[in-house]
């Protein structure tokens, strides 16, 4: 029995001591500042089934399109777009456990969007 | 003895004779390699075509939207975002309404119409009543 509980100590510890940082944001909006941020897994995970974090990077044969939209647990809804080549490509670094921060300007315009992507975000599940 | 000397002359000349007709043996052949090289030719301006005129043909491009049915767009779109502005709200109707028309609108058409639209869902004077992003 002795014996089953150091094993089982044992097992505990080495889980704790081998789990890396782990941190997570849930949609964050600041309408005085014109920011939106959150990490793409804790926005999915949180229990309210009302926070969403997205965006979308759409292109013709002649101009490109970039939008991206949050809603904070409290209902709050922003979103933003823009035709720049930049704030376009800066979408192509998302994937499903980034963190996502955009602003925009007076008339909606997204003017800048900030994709990080490390270990400690919560990974999106299911 | 006049006829022996004829005879040996005859015999002689057509001795000399079939030697001087038979063939002789010539060295084999060279072998000839013929190249064709050419040599670009400047071509004068004066009949030298202009360079779109030698150009490949482009392909067919894609019939642009007749101007009715742009104007026809704006102006759904014009309606749509003052319906939803004097409502407040902007439901799964509108954001799919707008979802079809952004693509059918022109750059400056475009952002006229989210210029309107984006600040108030940002300043909250539109709520976004959707199950997803507003469009």
């Amino acid at each position: 029995m002795r014996r089953l509980l150091l094993i089982v100590g044992i097992l505990g510890f080495s889980t704790t001591a081998f789990a890396g940082y782990k941190w997570g944001q849930p949609v964050t909006i600041d309408t005085t500042a014109r920011s939106a941020t959150g990490t793409m897994g804790t926005a999915r995970a949180t229990a309210d089934s009302v926070q969403y974090l997205e965006c979308a990077a759409s292109a013709g044969t002649s101009n490109v399109v970039a939008q991206c939209w949050a809603r904070d647990a409290a209902g709050t809804t922003v979103a933003c777009r823009s035709f720049n080549n930049y704030i376009f490509s800066a979408l192509a670094a998302i994937n499903s456990d980034s963190r996502i921060t955009f602003t925009w300007d007076a008339t909606g315009t997204c003017t800048t969007v900030s994709v990080q992507t490390g270990s400690s975000y919560q990974p999106k599940t299911p | 003895m006049t006829r022996v000397l004829f005879a040996s002359f005859v015999a002689a000349a057509v001795g000399y004779l079939a030697g001087a007709m038979r063939p002789t043996p010539r060295p084999s052949a060279p072998v000839v390699e013929t190249r064709v090289v050419r040599v670009p030719t400047p071509i004068p301006a004066s009949i030298a075509l202009p360079a779109h005129a030698r150009a490949e043909p482009e392909p067919p491009q894609r019939r642009p939207e007749p101007a009715s049915e742009h104007r026809a767009a704006v102006e759904v779109g014009r309606a749509l975002v003052a319906r939803v502005l004097a409502a407040g709200r902007l439901v799964d109707e509108d954001a799919a309404a707008l979802r079809a028309l952004l693509p059918r609108l022109e750059g400056a058409d475009d952002e006229e119409l989210m210029a309107t639209l984006l600040p108030a869902i940002n300043d909250g004077r539109v709520l976004v009543a959707t199950d997803g992003p507003p469009f």
